[in-house]
Order: structure tokens, then sequence, then C-alpha cells
């Protein structure tokens, strides 16, 4: 319509100008009357007219045929546009002066506007495509933004939600779901160290739990892409796939082992309440032999009970369920905790036993639990592979950088090179150590894994014949202060931990 | 330093019962059996006992149970410590709930009935910073 508008007005304009030219050739003319004659002035007056009428006709061809390009071009813009599909298609070759032009500039524009179509229709296309994939997906796939808000669900994101009722956009992972994270750091701790220095990261958390409102509890692997310069404001992507199924398959075996795990330890603590019983009340009435019997008695079944432990733990491990509870501790409680209970186990297979620990130990982060299983199967093994009479020192010092070390030195067979580096695996024993003295091959397994579970690392140096050394590095409390979810918490400060189980210490809570 | 009188043991296994009530009564401890969940939480509940021993599985009521039951109410003994003692290994939801309502966790085949009067003696010993703190 505005270039209708436009035609008029260029119309209008033509005939004002056109009109002034005869004004004032008339004007010329009134001005010369005392020159010329009347009918000179008359005639010269008609030929001002049949001027302009020239003037006018020529002018309003010459515009109708400057404009026809712009009029065509208009018509086959108008043709192209969404909605109009009812209007004429122009015709070009009606046109005379530059068809060529016209046309070409026509076929440009039909070019460049069916691309765009085109390109618009493939957008709209692939959005769907995108859009189809993320439905389709069995597994949650979740955006997170820069202020950790998720920005984006696709549908089985939202049917994993507690509530399925709820839009999870605008809030935090942990919010939304209620996560519960079995080991590692919690999601959006993560997240907030990898915004401090790094540019991508990626970390898998498993055996990750969320609780619906119907009281089920489903099991997941989370998988989190972090990317500091997305343009999109994505900076994390994650997906959560539903592992429920094989977790419950491990959940089982474990069951099994728990079981019958239980089924062991009752007779156990009988048998050791017994033993006790008698190495108190009968200690005056019982000769040197027969005291040590005893003593002998009550070391096999409390290595019954590591040996049941260790079981239950290599399942663990094997599931991915072995947890350690990290605590701020010093290795002087730990260990007192446990010398005389080691003391007594070499003892009885006459062996000494000896510590030495260094002044200026720090804390370490420690299950003490776990410590003691760790100790108690490392000492076990020097105990078993040294020669009556031999020596054994347990020494704790300071490490360098930071940390502490604990080594058990003893004085026995050894350990022949090719041996050395299966050591640690599950259910190796060496050639050696097979014909020589009984064993399973879990006690190293278990106490690698522990020790790494610390954030610590273990070792072994050793000459066939001379001896081993196995040691373990533990870092300090201080370097690995609030990586893990269970430490620092008020409760578990509270609580005073032994090798045997825990107590809440009341008086600290309730001040 | 809070000094207990009474225990209550929760636990079917008579020979281990057997055991701990002689080891607690040579500690000079008043101790008192029930071998029956209900029976513990019926007992547990008289808020006549200063510390219970908890068995996990035990016959009609399981000890996760008597817990859950004893400190729903703030009222019910709150003078009452109660430690689980268990050769059972728990699970997350068991574990969650021992940790944040029971005063301790003990695995019986790791101790000896002296060490349980060791233990026993660090939670009255606990008492004690209650007293210095104030």
């Amino acid at each position: 319509m505005k270039l209708k508008r436009f035609q008029s007005e260029i119309l209008i304009l033509y005939i004002i100008s056109s009109l002034s030219s005869v004004f004032i050739a008339s004007g010329i003319l009134l001005l010369c009357k005392n020159v010329l004659e009347l009918n000179i002035m008359f005639s010269l007056f008609v030929a001002c007219l049949i001027w302009l009428y020239l003037l006018m006709a020529f002018g309003v061809k010459l515009m109708r045929a400057a404009l026809r390009p712009t009029n065509s071009m208009y018509e086959a813009l108008e043709h192209l546009a969404e909605g109009s599909s009812d209007s004429a298609p122009p015709e070009p070759e009606a046109y005379g002066i530059s068809k060529e032009i016209v046309t070409q500039v026509i076929k440009d524009v039909y070019e460049l506007s069916s691309g765009q179509h085109d390109r618009q229709a493939k957008l709209v296309a692939g959005k769907e495509f995108y859009e189809a994939i993320l439905s389709l997906q069995n597994s949650a796939i979740l955006t997170i933004d820069r202020n950790k808000r998720i920005s984006f669900a696709n549908k089985k994101a939202i049917e994993l939600l507690p509530k399925t009722s709820e839009n999870p956009v605008g809030m935090t992972l942990e919010q939304a779901y209620g996560l519960e994270f079995s080991s590692g750091k919690p999601f959006s701790e993560w997240v907030s160290e990898n915004q401090k220095d790094k540019i991508q990261e990626r970390y898998v958390w498993e055996r990750v739990r969320i609780a619906k409102s119907d009281d089920t509890t489903r099991y997941f692997d989370l998988v989190a892409d972090y990317n500091k310069n997305e343009s999109h404001g994505i900076e994390t992507v994650v997906v959560l796939v539903d592992k429920t199924e094989s977790y419950h398959g491990d959940d089982e075996q474990v069951g099994f082992v728990s079981l019958a795990v239980h089924e062991l330890r009752s007779p156990i603590s009988l048998l050791r309440g017994y033993i006790e019983v008698f190495e108190d009340e009968l200690a005056n009435a019982l000769d040197d032999d027969q005291r040590l019997f005893m003593q002998k008695m009550s070391v096999a079944a409390g290595q019954l009970s590591t040996f049941v432990n260790n079981i239950l733990n290599v399942a663990r491990i094997e599931s991915d369920q072995l947890k350690v509870h990290i605590h701020e501790d010093t290795i002087y409680d730990a260990l007192n905790n446990s010398m005389e209970d080691f003391t007594l186990r070499a003892d009885v297979r006459n062996r000494k036993l000896s510590y030495k620990l260094a002044d200026g130990i720090g804390t370490v982060g420690l299950d003490r639990v776990a410590f003691y299983e760790v100790l108690s199967n490392l000492i076990d093994n020097a105990i078993k592979y040294s020669k009556e009479g031999g020596e054994i020192e347990v020494c704790a010092k300071p490490r360098e950088g930071g940390g502490t070390t604990i080594t058990i030195k003893d004085e026995g067979i050894g350990i022949p090179s090719s041996s050395m580096d299966n050591l640690f695996e599950r259910f190796y024993r060496s050639h050696h150590s097979r014909d020589q003295v009984s064993g399973t091959g879990l006690g190293l397994f278990l106490s690698k894994r522990i020790v790494e579970a610390h954030g610590g690392t273990i070792w072994v140096e050793s000459k066939e014949g001379e001896g081993s050394t196995f040691g373990f590095d533990l870092p300090s409390f201080e370097s690995i202060k609030g990586t893990s979810e269970e430490t620092n918490t008020e409760a578990e400060e509270n609580i005073v931990r032994s090798a045997h189980g825990w107590i809440k210490n009341h008086g600290k809570v309730r001040k | 330093m809070t000094k207990f009188k009474n225990i209550l043991i929760v636990e079917d296994d008579v020979f281990i019962s057997e055991l701990y009530i002689r080891a607690l009564k040579k500690a000079g401890y008043e101790v008192t059996l029930a071998a029956e969940g209900s029976r513990g939480l019926e007992m547990g509940k008289t808020g006549d006992f200063d510390l219970m021993l908890l068995d996990i599985m035990i016959p009609e009521m399981t000890g996760v149970e008597v817990l859950k039951e004893l400190r729903k109410d703030k009222a019910v003994a709150p003078q009452m410590k109660i430690v689980i003692t268990t050769n059972l290994e728990q699970d997350d939801d068991t574990r969650q709930a021992v940790e944040q309502l029971a005063d301790g966790y003990i695995i019986k085949a790791d101790i000896t009935p002296k060490v349980l009067v060791k233990m026993i003696q660090q939670i009255e010993a606990s008492g004690k910073f209650e007293i210095e703190d104030k």
C-alpha cells in the first residue's frame, strides 16, 4: 500500500512542478505585453498549454515506466509474503523496458525468499527433532545455569521429581530431587570448585539416591559436565542414569553376605565371651601352658572376627558399597586403642611387637574401624610371615609434605620380586607364601582399598629372605577437610569412635 | 560423671545375654533382661533404666522399631541412653536411624563382655563433660 501512496505523491509533485512552469511562462508573457502583439501572445499562450499537456502526458508515461520494476518487485514480495498466497504473481515478461533486469531482480528475490523459507523449515524440524530425542531419552537430562539453578529438564527428569507436579526450573538440583550422594563431594560443592578455576570438568557419582514421595527409592549414576564458556548460559549438563536394577542385584549379593556374616558373628561373640570368662576366672587355676593356650584361643577368635569383617568388606568393595566415615583423629589415640590387642596376637605366636611413634604427628582424616582393619591385616601378615622370635616394628611418623606415614616392618621370609606387582590384587598369594603359610589373599587387597578410600597410598619394600616393610601414607585432616560429605558435621564431631563401634558424646551436644 | 545403675538388655540370644549379664553385674550394675522387642519397648517406657542395650534382630519388633518408638516422644524415658548391640550389618536406612536416634553402636563379635563394660564406662564418662562444661 505504501508503494501506491508513493506513486501518487510523485505524480502530484510532477503535476505541481509542470503547472508552476506554465504559470512562470504566463508571467513572462504578461511582462512582455508591451513588446509583443496580442495575437502573438495568444498563440504563445496556447503553445504553452499544449506544451504543458505534452509534458504531463510524457511525465505520466515516464513515471509509469520508471516505477514498473519497483511495482513488480512489490507484487513479487507481496506474493511471497506469508499469508498472502491469494495474490497473483507478477509477470515480468509483460514489461517492456528493463525486462531482463526486472526478471533477474525478481528471480533473486524469489531465491532469497525461498532460501529463507527452507532455513526456517529446517530450524523448526531441527528443534522438533532434538525435542523428540530429549523426550524419548530414558535418562533424565537437565541443564544448570551459572547460579546453579535448573534451566531445562527433559520429560524423564520431570518424572523423576519426588513430586512430579512440580516444575524444577529455577530450583537447585539438590532442592528439586533431594539427592543423597553415597560418595564424593556433593554436586553444588563440585560446581563451586569448578567455578573458581576450571574451564571444563566431568565428574561421575555412583549410587545417587532419590527417594520418591510414594516411599520408593531409586538409584542413579549422575554424570555432570561442566563448561565455563558455554554461550547459551548452560554451565553444567547433568544426566541421571537409572541403575536401580543393577544396584539392586549388588544389594542382594551384599545382603546375602551380610546375613552370612551375622550368622558367623553370633558364635564368634559367644566364643570370645566364654574365653574371656575362663581367662578371668580360671587365671589362678591354670599353669603357664594352659594360660598360653587360653590366650591363643582368644587371639584366634579375634582373628576369626577380623576375617569375617574382611569378607563383608570385600563384598562391599565388589558392589562399590565400601564406605569409610572419616573424622579428624590422631594416630596416637587410634594406635593406643588397639596396641594391647596386637601385642597379645604377637605374644602368643612368640613374636616381639614394638611401637615407635614419632612426636609431632598432626591429625589425619580417619575411620577408626577401617584403620583397625588395615593394621590388623598388616600386623597379622607380619606375624604370619616372620620367624619364631622375630621382631616386628610398627612405626608412625610425620610425612614430608604433610600427613602421616605408618610402617610395619618384619624380619620374615620376604617377598620375591616377581610377586611384588600383584601383591595387592584380590586372592593373590605368591607361590612362596602358598607353600609356607595359610591365608586367603584378601587382606592386602582390602587394605589397599581402605587406604585409598582415605585418600592415601599403600606400598611395600621387601627383600627375599630378609623381611618386608609394608607402609601407608594418610593425608593430613587439613588437606582433606570438606572433601568428604561425612566430615565436619556438628553431630559427627560429637561421636567418640573406637575400633569396635561408636558412642555419642552427649555432654558436648548439650552444651 | 553420670553413673548408671539400672541397665536393660534387649537380647534374644540366651548365651550372649548370660555373658553380658554376668560381666555387667560383676561391674556393679543392676541388670534386667527382655527377650523380645515388644517387651523391651514396654520396659524401656517405664523410665526405670539408665541404659538400654538393644539388639536389632529380635522377635516381635526389630530393634530399630523399638528405637524409633522410644525416641518418638521426647517425654518417654529421656534420661535413658540407648546403645545398639548387634552383629548385623546396617543398610543405609538402619544406619541413618541408628546414627540419629541411638547413643552408641557396637558390633558384638568385635568385642568381649569386658570391652562392653569399658565402652559403657566411656558413655558414663561422656556425661562428665556436661558437668565440666557448665
